[in-house]
């Protein structure tokens, strides 16, 4: 078994561990560096699995980044390896590969955790029968295309941000998709309940049924041990050839049992403890993405921020850091930006006015469009914006800012809001190009 | 790299750097067919007015681009040689997470065909880019500077 010795050992190979590497890069053009997955891929776009099922991108569209990342960037591509036996002291990793056989042993001076998140899957009957998938990487979504041609009736259980993209996806391609909510609204952690409704709309306008208040609780299969239906909590039976869970997912440290890194306590759902600069609690290991906390620059506090643009940016700081810099992430917040046939929304901060002093809501609602704004003493702390998202960011950019939007409270919403209105000192930075990681 | 800088004073807010900016994205390049046959694709550079001031905002190219980081596809990234920050419209999805994530509102939502995120491209292929070539009181200034 070979050892080898490398100066940055990145164990993800998302967004997480591309940031980490093109932030090392940044700062160190020749340190050694190897990235480590399971999964045996070129770097792909995850949220893009979805879109592979839909049809609008294909197998080429999903890279990330160029075939010719890695030999670019100087990195040793471990890909199909499974990192296992961390020993922190020793500063060692044991890579064993997913086909079997082949196995390393690396040794590295500076260590990212960018190992995502893993399905939350309730336990329940008949989760073992084909058909039944959760949706979180390219081979549960490359499975469910290739079964397309058998299934008439899909059901998809989570009408989150998975579950919503894959049935606004499967809604293309099937007959008949069911997605199936137990909480009151769709999309919950990420709107409201105006823009929630305006979202589910375009879902049924387009064919899709939606249950709300409702769950799965017993899967059911034919001879074959193909599914082909599954029970509602209320006694409704659902025919279905393809069942997709998409209930959530949860941080992934298996690599992390047994070794001294800190993890979040598991009643604000684990993942591993960082700090503003991505550090563990242990010196030259990090951790950034679906596996780890964030910073919230609205609620000031650490959370499980499972996002694409936290878990890149998060990664890119890591890796500076990792090369010898100081920066901090704080560029993270509940953040959303999603098109549902046509529909298109995006939000960030706080959905619901929090019932506390000093906040308050400003709200404009026509036929097809609705935008809200929550102000915390006259600072802006969350967005929402639907139907139409033109020039979004502004006001993303205010929040980050915690720019005092009194002269300028009641033009918020209006057709006329820009940055002319805004603050001497505001509107001229925003004028100038970012130079620097803020 | 080359880089658009407004010059506020002298802006007259006539908006013809967005309606050249259309007719340079659009299908024909032709600014009666651009109006009349076709629709128009969005601006990439807004006039923003307010009394007697204007100015014109478009991507500012930033050597720290946030749409960039936040892209879900990898579809928007440094040209290493030239400092431009790109979108790749094939590869984008519009998924509208530039938008979001663009603090100076430059990211533009095109919804004409495929839903494709639209920003200032610095017209390839034009030596001088059509917003800085046809502003009528040099309000639209094209400079080289380091990235």
């Amino acid at each position: 078994m070979a050892t080898k010795k490398i100066k940055y050992l990145v164990i993800g190979n998302s967004a997480g561990g591309i940031g980490c590497v093109e932030g090392i890069r940044r700062v160190d053009r020749k340190g050694s560096i190897a990235v480590v997955s399971d999964e045996k891929y070129h770097t792909y776009s995850r949220p893009l699995i979805t879109h592979l099922i839909e049809g609008d991108v294909d197998r080429r569209g999903m890279d990330f980044r160029p075939r010719t990342f890695y030999k670019g960037h100087g990195v040793e591509p471990y890909l199909g390896y499974r990192a296992r036996d961390l020993d922190t002291d020793r500063r060692s990793v044991r890579l064993v590969s997913t086909n079997g056989g082949d196995r390393h042993t690396l040794r590295f001076e500076k260590l990212l955790i960018a190992t995502g998140g893993k399905p939350f899957i309730p336990p329940m009957e008949g989760l073992d029968l084909d058909g039944v998938t959760p949706m979180i990487n390219l081979d549960q979504s490359v499975e469910v295309k290739n079964k397309l041609n058998r299934v008439r009736h899909a059901v998809v259980l989570g009408a989150g941000l998975i579950g919503t993209k894959t049935a606004q996806a499967l809604s293309h391609q099937v007959e008949k998709v069911t997605m199936v909510e137990l909480a009151d609204r769709i999309l919950s952690p990420v709107t409201d309940s105006v823009s929630s409704n305006m979202a589910a709309d375009a879902f049924r306008r387009n064919g899709v049924q939606v249950l709300l208040g409702n769950t799965v609780t017993e899967i059911r299969g034919d001879s074959k041990g193909r599914v082909s239906e599954v029970l509602l909590k209320d006694g409704t039976l659902l025919p279905c050839e393809l069942f997709v869970v998409a209930i959530g997912v949860r941080p992934r440290t298996e690599i992390l049992e047994g070794t001294e890194v800190v993890l979040a306590n598991m009643k604000i759902g684990g993942g591993v403890d960082v700090d503003i600069n991505m550090r563990t609690n242990l010196e030259g290991i990090y951790a950034c993405g679906d596996c780890a906390h964030a910073h919230d620059f609205i609620t000031g506090g650490m959370r499980l921020l499972p996002l694409w643009p936290n878990a890149y940016i998060g990664g890119r700081i890591a890796g500076m850091n990792m090369a010898g810099s100081t920066y901090q992430h704080r560029w993270a917040t509940n953040m959303n930006s999603v098109d549902f046939f046509g529909f298109p929304m995006v939000s960030a901060g706080f959905m619901l006015k929090p019932d506390k002093k000093g906040f308050e809501e400003i709200t404009r609602r026509e036929s097809v469009r609705y935008s809200k704004v929550i102000l915390k003493d006259d600072v802006i702390q969350g967005l929402i914006m639907a139907g139409d998202v033109d020039r979004a960011g502004i006001y993303l950019g205010l929040m980050r800012e915690k720019v005092k939007t009194t002269s300028f409270k009641n033009e918020l919403l209006t057709d006329e809001f820009a940055v002319v209105h805004l603050p001497l000192e505001v509107k001229e930075k925003i004028k100038k190009p970012i130079m620097e990681i803020e | 790299m080359k880089r658009i800088y407004a010059v506020e004073e002298v802006c007259i807010g006539c908006h013809l750097c967005e309606i050249y900016c259309q007719v340079e994205h659009s299908g024909s390049r032709n600014i009666i067919k651009t109006f009349k046959d076709e629709v128009p694709p969005p601006s990439r550079i807004t006039v923003e007015e307010e009394g007697p001031v204007s100015f014109a905002l478009q991507c500012r190219h930033c050597p720290e681009p946030y749409c960039a980081y936040a892209c879900i596809a990898g579809a928007i990234y440094q040209d290493e040689q030239t400092g431009e920050i790109i979108q790749d419209s094939d590869k984008c999805v519009g998924c509208w997470t530039c938008v979001l994530s663009c603090t100076k509102g430059a990211v533009r939502a095109d919804t004409r065909g495929p839903r494709k995120a639209a920003k200032c491209d610095l017209c390839p292929g034009r030596e001088i880019p059509a917003c800085v070539e046809m502003c009528p009181n040099d309000a639209l200034r094209i400079v080289d500077e380091e990235f």
